[in-house]
């Protein structure tokens, strides 16, 4: 292994890129931008507007009519992204239809009879529906309202803990971790299968293979040099979340660039092994549905792991980009160190390890 | 040992069943230009390529320089210079001599030096921040010309130098060939222009990948009873 020729091989990428100004704009500029708009997304939640129609007739006492349900409707409070309104049946109704509210709360004639007697009151929950998703969401927060409204009236006290974040966080403290090593292992794929398919076609390749350099120094000085950018968007990433996103960060710096690290060095890999395969810059892209999609959906980037049917759930944990996800969550979020997270490193190592093999045995394959 | 390089029964097979080389032997002498002489598909940039180590044979014996020397030795003392000219395009002039330089093993302070007498020799002169992807096809085979000598190579193969460069400096080319022979350099180079073949001191004429004649010119046209090498091949090539 000769030094001097693993750095030549570096310092070339770092020239190609610093002539090429707008990949490596890309490079920065395409993080930022989707981690703004993912900011945007999660920071921004959506009011939901309910309505509340009270129909209850009330039970006769002593001292009069008395509304058991007026007590609730009293109490009934505002919140960022719930907005109660109460109403007549018929105009509720109507603004359902008008898609003015997104649900309605019933409470019916007997409701207050109901409870004197300790029967369980009829409460209907009326939906808009057409939104699968914004019905589930609402459904949850009108069952997480009323149960609170219930509780209150019994006087019940219900605390709540966080054993990681709390209620500062948000769903964005949850993904900025992940996404960071996301980019990176899409952007590192994608340059160096590039690259080094510009190289075999170009016939660079072949000066190089006939030259003093071997494929160790090859790929090391690919490595190096891709690791760089790599770490610089990182860096510029991270302080992008931290300090204009706002996102919460609890663990160490440094071992969030070192899990970056192994994911780099088998990204690097990966696409020095699949770029023999591809013969054209078109071939090279249609890799990105094959190898990169389907982590973005599967490695827990944004759906849950544990909820995923069995099958797929064994597809993401073949996949390395689901180990590194799990390390940044634990040391971003939940403030782990190193040795908590060393499984998923060991398993980030064999990937990376798998990965220089393949680029190894490929490096050649078409000279 | 006054041979550079020493092939025996060489034999490459490209799939399906394509003999690209067909037990193949000949021998270099150091300090020349020997030239591979033959249309294109008859084996010249196969039989350089596999002489630069960067194809296997299927069979075959071959000595390039030394047996003694490792890979990496050996390759130090190599030139290489493409058929196309394989250059890092976004790169500039300068970075790309300074590249091959480097992974070449001369040092920074020669560099320097040799980087002004090949941007000098190939007449770039003034082109040196300019980047590779903004010169013409010429300029690209002249650098790429350049960068195959920048190590001061004690044996170069040049495939195909001088397509695509103006007359005049084909001239100056073949002139710093010669100067190269004197300091001791050895040059193996192919081409299908019969004027070029002219000027190599000695001549291998390949056909569908086998060997027609090999030696110095007149031996050749001597052993076809021609007077010029064009008719010379005509006359092995037709087995006359």
């Amino acid at each position: 292994m000769n030094i001097q020729r693993t750095l030549a091989v570096a310092k070339r990428i770092v020239q190609q890129f610093i002539h090429d100004r707008r990949t490596l704009g890309l490079m920065v500029v395409v993080p930022l931008l989707l981690l703004s708009i993912l900011g945007a997304l999660f920071k921004t939640a959506r009011v939901f507007e309910v309505g509340f129609v009270n129909q209850d007739n009330g039970v006769n006492t002593p001292l009069g009519n008395q509304k058991l349900s007026q007590k609730i409707e009293d109490s009934l409070k505002n919140t960022d992204n719930f907005v109660w309104q109460i109403k007549n049946l018929n105009d509720a109704e109507a603004e359902l239809k008008e898609n003015l509210l997104d649900a309605y709360v019933l409470l019916d004639k007997n409701f207050s009879s109901d409870l004197l007697n300790k029967k369980t009151p009829a409460i209907t929950i009326q939906l808009e529906g057409s939104d699968p998703n914004s019905s589930q969401q609402v459904l949850g927060l009108i069952n997480q309202k009323l149960a609170a409204l219930f509780e209150s009236q019994k006087g019940a006290e219900i605390k709540v803990y966080y054993l990681y974040g709390g209620e500062k966080f948000n769903s964005l403290d949850y993904f900025a971790p992940v996404f960071i090593a996301f980019f990176a292992f899409f952007f590192v794929f994608l340059l160096t299968s590039v690259s080094f398919l510009r190289e075999r076609n170009q016939g660079t390749f072949e000066r190089i293979f006939a030259s003093p350099v071997n494929n160790a120094e090859l790929v090391l000085g690919y490595f190096l040099g891709f690791s760089l950018f790599a770490l610089i968007q990182s860096v510029i990433v991270l302080l992008f979340t931290i300090y204009i996103l706002n996102v919460h960060f609890l663990g160490s710096i440094w071992f969030v660039f070192l899990i970056e690290l192994l994911l780099v060095v088998g990204s690097v890999n990966l696409g020095i092994f699949l770029s023999s395969f591809a013969k054209n810059e078109l071939q090279v892209v249609q890799f990105i549905p094959l190898m990169i999609v389907p982590q973005g959906l599967l490695s827990g980037l944004i759906f849950p792991i544990k909820s995923m049917p069995t099958i797929l759930q064994w597809l993401s944990w073949a996949m390395p980009l689901t180990y590194a996800n799990n390390a940044l969550r634990d040391i971003m979020i939940r403030g782990k160190d190193l040795s908590s997270v060393s499984f998923d490193i060991y398993i980030l190592l064999i990937f990376a390890i798998a990965m220089i093999i393949l680029a190894a045995i490929s490096i050649r394959k078409g000279i | 040992m006054n041979d550079i390089i020493e092939v025996e029964g060489l034999t490459k097979k490209f799939p399906p069943d394509i003999y690209a080389l067909e037990n193949l032997s000949l021998k270099i002498k150091k300090g020349i230009t020997f030239g591979f002489l033959g249309p294109n598909g008859s084996g010249k940039t196969t039989l350089i390529r596999i002489l630069v180590g960067v194809l296997k044979p299927d069979s075959g014996k071959i000595r390039v320089i030394s047996d003694s020397l490792s890979w990496a030795e050996r390759s130090e003392k190599i030139g290489y210079m493409t058929q196309s000219s394989a250059l890092y395009q976004e790169l500039t002039v300068a970075e790309n001599l300074d590249f091959f330089a480097t992974i070449y093993g001369v040092s920074s302070k020669e560099k320097k030096k040799r980087i002004g007498e090949l941007l000098s020799l190939v007449k770039l002169e003034g082109k040196e921040r300019s980047a590779v992807n903004t010169l013409s096809g010429g300029m690209k085979q002249r650098l790429s010309l350049a960068t195959s000598l920048v190590h001061k190579p004690e044996l170069v193969f040049l495939d195909e130098p001088t397509v695509g460069v103006d007359p005049s400096l084909r001239v100056e080319f073949w002139d710093y060939f010669k100067k190269l022979n004197r300091e001791g350099t050895s040059i193996v180079l192919s081409t299908h222009v019969m004027d070029e073949a002219a000027r190599c001191s000695e001549l291998a004429l390949l056909r569908d990948g086998k060997l027609l004649a090999q030696g110095k010119i007149e031996g050749i046209l001597s052993q076809a009873k021609t007077k010029n090498i064009e008719e010379a091949f005509l006359k092995l090539e037709g087995g006359e």
